[in-house]
């Protein structure tokens, strides 16, 4: 297996373990609060329509697009999606912009659930049902979105499947022995990693789309990947004294600023 | 059916586009430009560099809106 086959089952296993943390979390709270029968059947419809989704779309660009203009196109999405998460990532770890938690969601989830009318006594629990298929579908949208446009411009369709099922289950099996919302899992961090691959590979990506020559070749990546580590990683130290010196007095004595 | 179609619009520019429109306008001009630059001649990793830099510097603009907001 070579290092970009390597890369794009990593990259499509971290960006969907994030995306599946989120889903399980209101699957979870639907289950809880209401029915899980009705739930885990929403749950079921909405993976079969992202698999068909996934199958469609993604065997579409493999076959029908030039790999040219597939690579320009969806290296260009690549790099606008994975901008939005790196650019949050750097303001949630500078303390500029609140971290996701998936205990608050959870509560929130559950306060929502409880002014919903009660379980039927028999039958299926629409609301159980239409809650997990949505959740489930909306975030699994954002991990066909990854897995196809990843796995379509370096070619490795599979990989990057294979990296999304792997996440799959393994936040599943998580999911049930803990059986409760997945706050330690460190998605801010996994965002960051992920925000770093996706603009890395999209400008790597659409700037041959374009006719760019990269220097190295295919190692170009790796220098463009280090680069916006680099510059991430001094963001997130500006935003932070930034932070630091906005706060300025109250932080150290407490006191609000007027 | 227009209904339908406000709601597909509105999904797809909140999944793409969100409340940070910079971070899509940004690099499809940021490509646009190198798309020019290297129909005017100008050597291919030269492009890439300035890609690089400019791409960074759209993420750079848009952490700096947000601080301010």
């Amino acid at each position: 297996m070579n290092s970009v086959a390597v890369v794009t089952i990593l990259s499509a296993f971290l960006a969907s373990a994030v995306e599946f943390v989120e889903a399980v979390t209101i699957v979870l709270a639907v289950g809880v609060t209401r029915q899980w029968r009705s739930a885990l059947i929403g749950v079921a419809a909405a993976v079969l329509t992202l698999a068909i989704l996934i199958a469609v779309f993604g065997s579409a660009l493999v076959l029908f697009v030039p790999i040219g203009s597939l690579r320009l196109v969806v290296g260009g999405f690549l790099l606008i999606y994975g901008l939005q998460w790196i650019t949050k990532a750097v303001l949630r770890a500078g303390g500029a912009k609140a971290k996701h938690d998936e205990a608050a969601i959870f509560a929130a989830e559950v306060a929502d659930l409880d002014r919903e009318p009660p379980v039927p006594a028999t039958g299926m629990d629409w609301i159980s049902f239409t809650v997990a298929f949505k959740g489930v579908l909306l975030e699994g949208l954002e991990v066909a979105f990854i897995v196809v446009t990843f796995g379509a411009s370096a070619n490795l369709l599979g990989p990057a499947v294979l990296g999304a099922a792997l996440a799959g289950l393994l936040v599943v099996a998580i999911a049930v022995v803990v059986h409760g919302p997945l706050a330690r899992v460190p998605e801010n961090a996994m965002k960051f990693v992920v925000g770093i691959m996706l603009t890395g590979f999209g400008t790597f990506w659409s700037g041959e789309g374009i006719g760019v020559a990269w220097p190295g070749d295919d190692f170009a990546i790796v220098l463009i990947l280090a680069g916006y580590l680099a510059l991430a990683l001094a963001g997130v130290w500006l935003v932070r004294a930034l932070a630091r010196r906005t706060a300025g007095p109250s932080l150290v004595t407490g006191v609000p600023r007027t | 059916m227009i209904r339908f179609a406000r709601a597909f619009l509105h999904f797809w520019s909140d999944f793409l586009i969100g409340d940070r429109l910079e971070l899509f306008v940004g690099p499809i001009l940021a490509l646009a430009g190198a798309a020019v630059l290297l129909r005017a001649g100008l050597d291919g990793a030269l492009v890439g560099g300035m890609l690089f830099v400019a791409i960074a510097a759209i993420g750079a603009f848009s952490i700096g809106l947000a601080t301010r907001r």
